[in-house]
């Protein structure tokens, strides 16, 4: 048995060790560090408060502590009460514990129903069954190159550092599986790939619910909504954006073109 | 003395678990190579897991997971409940060789497993009841 090293004087000199022990892993490291400490650091740092009132914007104080709790290196648990102590009243932090509960919830249903992780709970509500939908990814969205300037950027964040806010991670499964009509599956495990917080239950299932094979409807949003959440991080020019700058009622008719003649 | 391995995967990266390692007791990550590239991770992810593990008591072991935990014959194996089913899967292979004992972290909610929730809201009802306390109980 070969027993690893687990002493570096730098970052640089682990990601070089880690790259030699594992040749065929594809990209680069993600500048957020693993560890202990600096989940520690994250916690130290968030906000309850404002996480309920700004947690959709892009640069809303979301906590970036998923990484951790996927990983077990700090629980739900720990986190909740860290917030408690914080802020007594508790009414003021309602959204913030409402958010740890989603990841309960998640795990506790694929805990009880694995088989719902890869496969579809319920039927499309689209107006599509899951044949119409393709099984791979085109290379224009792996490779950020779909012509949708704040897709790509998204996506570019996702391949570059592990890590998408949880509003453009729903805008991207809903681009895929409804503007494309990928099945989530093939979203689910490209996500796995890349999310330093990628976890079957808690990604796959929230893929089921834009998809609307885990919720009563699809998810779906337009340029408008990205603009208002990400207009300041993100190019939302109707010109670079033309196949998402519409109301809902034409993308809903766009998109679902079957949906009310008895299929969905 | 039982020969305990505490079997670090890459869903218990958990400090707090170490806090019981003894004399007897030896905490171990084994990197499996495969197992990574069935979940085809990216080097972003393996480099997360592998800076944690450098800042934890653990002996990290290249290897096929199963062969190697076979291989250090523990009496008994502890690990840390996950609800990932290629994780509970290796543990389960594991326990026709020793006894494995999945240690289950404080619930966040007090709420009867044998509930079966299928949207979010339904839970929460239930939820919210607990989930405002310290350690999610009353108890406390």
């Amino acid at each position: 048995m070969e027993s690893l090293k687990t002493d570096f004087t730098n970052r640089d000199d682990l990601i070089a060790y880690v790259k030699n022990l594992s040749r065929w892993a594809s990209g680069e490291a993600s500048p957020v560090c693993g560890g202990y400490n600096h989940a520690q650091e994250a916690l130290n740092k968030i906000d309850p408060i404002n996480y309920g009132k700004t947690r959709n914007f892009g640069d809303g104080k979301v906590t970036k502590l998923s990484p951790y709790v996927h990983h077990g290196i700090i629980d739900l648990n720990e986190i909740r009460n860290y917030a408690l102590d914080k802020y007594s009243q508790s009414e003021q932090i309602t959204k913030f514990i409402q958010e740890l509960a989603w990841r309960d919830f998640w795990q506790r249903v694929a805990d009880k129903n694995p088989d719902w992780i890869w496969n579809d709970v319920e039927s499309y509500k689209t107006g599509f069954c899951a044949e119409d939908y393709e099984d791979e990814l085109p290379n224009d969205v792996t490779s950020s190159n779909t012509g949708i300037a704040c897709i790509d950027s998204f996506i570019n964040d996702l391949i570059n550092t592990g890590y998408v806010h949880n509003h453009a991670r729903m805008y991207l499964a809903s681009y895929v599986v409804h503007f494309r009509r990928i099945k989530w599956q093939a979203g689910a495990q490209w996500f796995l790939e890349h999310l330093l917080d990628g976890d079957e239950a808690s990604n796959n299932l929230s893929w089921q619910w834009v998809a609307s094979t885990f919720s009563n409807k699809p998810y779906i949003f337009n340029l408008e909504n990205v603009d208002k959440y990400f207009g300041k991080l993100v190019d939302t020019t109707p010109e670079n954006n033309k196949v998402l700058n519409a109301s809902y009622e034409e993308l809903s008719a766009r998109l679902f073109p079957h949906f009310g003649d008895g299929n969905g | 003395m039982a020969k305990v391995i505490i079997w670090i995967h890459d869903k218990a990266l958990n400090h707090l678990f170490l806090q019981a390692l003894d004399d007897h007791t030896r905490a171990v990550f084994v990197w499996d190579n495969q197992y990574f590239q069935d979940r085809s991770y990216s080097l972003k992810r393996l480099v997360f897991i592998y800076e944690t593990l450098c800042q934890m008591p653990v002996d990290v072991i290249k290897g096929d997971t199963l062969e190697v935990m076979r291989s250090l014959a523990p009496n008994e194996v502890r690990t840390w409940f996950t609800a990932d089913t290629k994780i509970k899967e290796i543990a389960r292979l594991l326990s026709k060789n020793c006894n494995v004992e999945v240690i289950k972290p404080q619930p966040f909610a007090q709420i009867s497993e044998a509930y079966e929730f299928a949207r979010f809201f339904k839970y929460w009802n239930k939820a919210k009841k607990t989930a405002f306390l310290k350690n999610g109980s009353a108890d406390n």
